[in-house]
């Protein structure tokens, strides 16, 4: 027979103690007929399970939340404007999008980034668009200035007396298209388009691509002939002010050859400025330029790479919704078209100054700013195109600070500095909202106020009605 | 057209007759599509004869949109179809 447990099994200095009768079960339990179970915390180790998947989840689905409730917000404001009639001939107003892959990666991050934050305002609002996409560095450029090119010669800027004929009988779809619509009396819809550029690389080439389109020849200057120094004389008689040599050249004889080699076996891509920048002021401005260029708006891209930048961007991804913020303000600044004149000020001014202008929904202020006593003593004005959107360069990919492959003269666009030409300068003005319009939206955004659209009513989701009650 | 000169006068006629009755049966389709749309989609209420208000204003900017978006639609059509016979000529003409 075995012996009852001995006191001695316990550990020293416990006590046998009778096992406890289960506690007193609550008494509302047992009113309502359930059993007697008492609340337990989980171990300890599943609660630091829990803790951290339920914290990470509930971030994510707040931001989730949010974001979508922040570009409703933005979608609200800018609703009305999809249900307004339009003319039969009229065609919608057309966007001009320049999307290009950042430095370092493909056009895919770019593509996900406008779909994601800027189509929803557009779509809300009804805008055409059209896009310029760069997948090296100096598409957007070309594609710009070549745009701007198509449209001088269009307006009646002819090139050459020897291609004229050739010019006449090239027609594209473009243009097969542009001659109906001009016969059927089909246009587009009266006010500002725009252009809507997003990142800063995009933003310097488009910058580039403006003035080499508007102040640069309209054709493609010839190659210079494989000789040491560029012929001061012109080719061709000029029918605006050429250039002596396109970009791509230096006063180097070597590079010269080299590239005059590789030219004839295979056109670089993208085809070479047909300007440089420092002829900018030399050159005449196109008789066809419009007293104001299009409006534009240039758009935040955020865009990080690394492996050790992993932390900044899971922070960036928790708070999507600040960023789905500022693009949908831009968006419907652009959609509202409320425009101003870029400011041209010394980089001493705040940009308190600048808000003020946003009172005024078209501001035809003087650009100059009174802010700073002494402008800067430094050779370029500081003009605000210059200085947008600065806050993406330090976060661009180190790939492109590398030293770049022997015979490779292509223009590098990101790493300089974006040169400004006065007279193209003055003409560009910038999106921005104005404070009415942004009060609108924190109203829209508490509930305050109701989107302007009007509810659509579909009769087709009504149940037929039957039966015989009136003989009316 | 290129084509209507290699025509006698009497198969000229001929075309055009036909042309006329290809038009004048496209614009019966058309009709006929659009009092079904507009049918179908507005009159939802039979419990009495006569048009209910709504019923009315929905028939009447059903036409006008039908015939609006028809137009704009064949404005679209025509200039695709100008592109895409350039874009053929050109092809031909290589």
């Amino acid at each position: 027979m075995a012996e009852p447990p001995k006191p001695d099994a316990l550990p020293s200095g416990g006590q046998y103690e009778a096992p406890k009768p289960p506690p007193k079960q609550n008494p509302v339990f047992r009113m309502m007929g359930l059993p007697n179970f008492r609340f337990k915390l989980p171990s300890r180790n599943w609660l630091i399970f829990l803790t951290i998947t339920g914290g990470w989840t509930a971030a994510v689905l707040y931001d989730k939340r949010e974001k979508k409730k922040v570009q409703k917000k933005w979608c609200d404001l800018v609703a009305h404007i999809a249900q307004e009639p339009l003319p039969v001939n009229q065609l919608r107003r057309k966007l001009t999008v320049f999307l290009s892959a950042p430095p370092g990666d493909g056009i895919s991050p770019s593509r996900t980034y406008f779909k994601e934050y800027v189509k929803p305002v557009l779509v809300a609002a009804a805008m055409d668009y059209d896009v310029i996409e760069g997948r090296k560095e100096g598409d957007v450029r070309y594609g710009t200035a070549e745009q701007i090119r198509r449209l001088r010669r269009k307006k009646g800027e002819k090139a050459l007396a020897q291609e004229k004929k050739e010019e006449e009988e090239e027609m594209d779809a473009e243009r097969a298209i542009d001659m109906i619509r001009d016969k059927m009396n089909v246009g587009p819809e009266p006010g500002v388009r725009g252009d809507l550029v997003l990142g800063r690389h995009t933003w310097k080439e488009y910058i580039r691509g403006l003035h080499e389109g508007w102040l640069g020849p309209v054709d493609e200057p010839e190659a210079p002939p494989s000789e040491a120094e560029p012929t001061p004389s012109p080719i061709h008689p000029p029918t605006e002010a050429r250039t002596d040599d396109p970009a791509a050249t230096t006063e180097n004889p070597e590079p010269e050859k080299k590239i005059e080699e590789e030219k004839e076996k295979k056109k670089p891509s993208p085809p070479p400025a047909y300007i440089s920048t420092d002829k900018y002021s030399s050159a005449s401005s196109s008789p066809n330029t419009p007293s104001t260029l299009e409006p534009s708006q240039p758009i935040y891209q955020q865009h990080l790479l690394g492996f050790l930048k992993t932390p900044q961007r899971i922070y960036n991804f928790l708070n999507r919704r600040h960023l789905a913020d500022q693009i949908g303000r831009d968006t419907a600044a652009i959609v509202l078209a409320n425009y101003r004149p870029y400011n041209q000020s010394s980089t001493f001014s705040s940009t308190a100054a600048s808000e003020d202008l946003d009172a005024v929904p078209v501001a035809t202020k003087a650009p100059e700013l009174d802010a700073s006593a002494s402008n800067s003593t430094s050779s370029s004005q500081g003009w605000e195109q210059q200085s947008v959107l600065e806050l993406e360069e330090p976060h661009w990919h180190k790939s492109i600070h590398k030293p770049r492959k022997e015979g490779d003269d292509s223009e590098q666009i990101w790493l300089n500095d974006a040169v400004i030409d006065p007279r193209i300068g003055e003409r560009m003005r910038r999106f921005e909202l104005t404070a009415e319009e942004e009060e609108r939206a924190r109203r829209i955004a508490i509930g305050a106020e109701k989107t302007r659209a009007i509810p659509v009513q579909d009769l087709r989701s009504e149940k037929v009605k039957l039966g015989n009650f009136d003989e009316a | 057209m290129s084509g209507m000169d290699m025509l006698s006068q009497a198969e000229q006629r001929e075309l055009q007759g036909r042309m006329e009755k290809k038009q004048m049966k496209d614009f019966m389709n058309m009709y006929s599509n659009l009092v079904q749309r507009c049918f179908n989609d507005c009159v939802t209420d039979f419990t009495s004869k006569s048009l209910l208000g709504k019923e009315e204003g929905c028939v009447m900017r059903c036409v006008d949109k039908f015939l609006k978006s028809s137009e704009r639609l064949g404005e679209r059509f025509q200039e695709q179809n100008a592109a895409m016979a350039q874009q053929g000529g050109m092809g031909v003409g290589r």
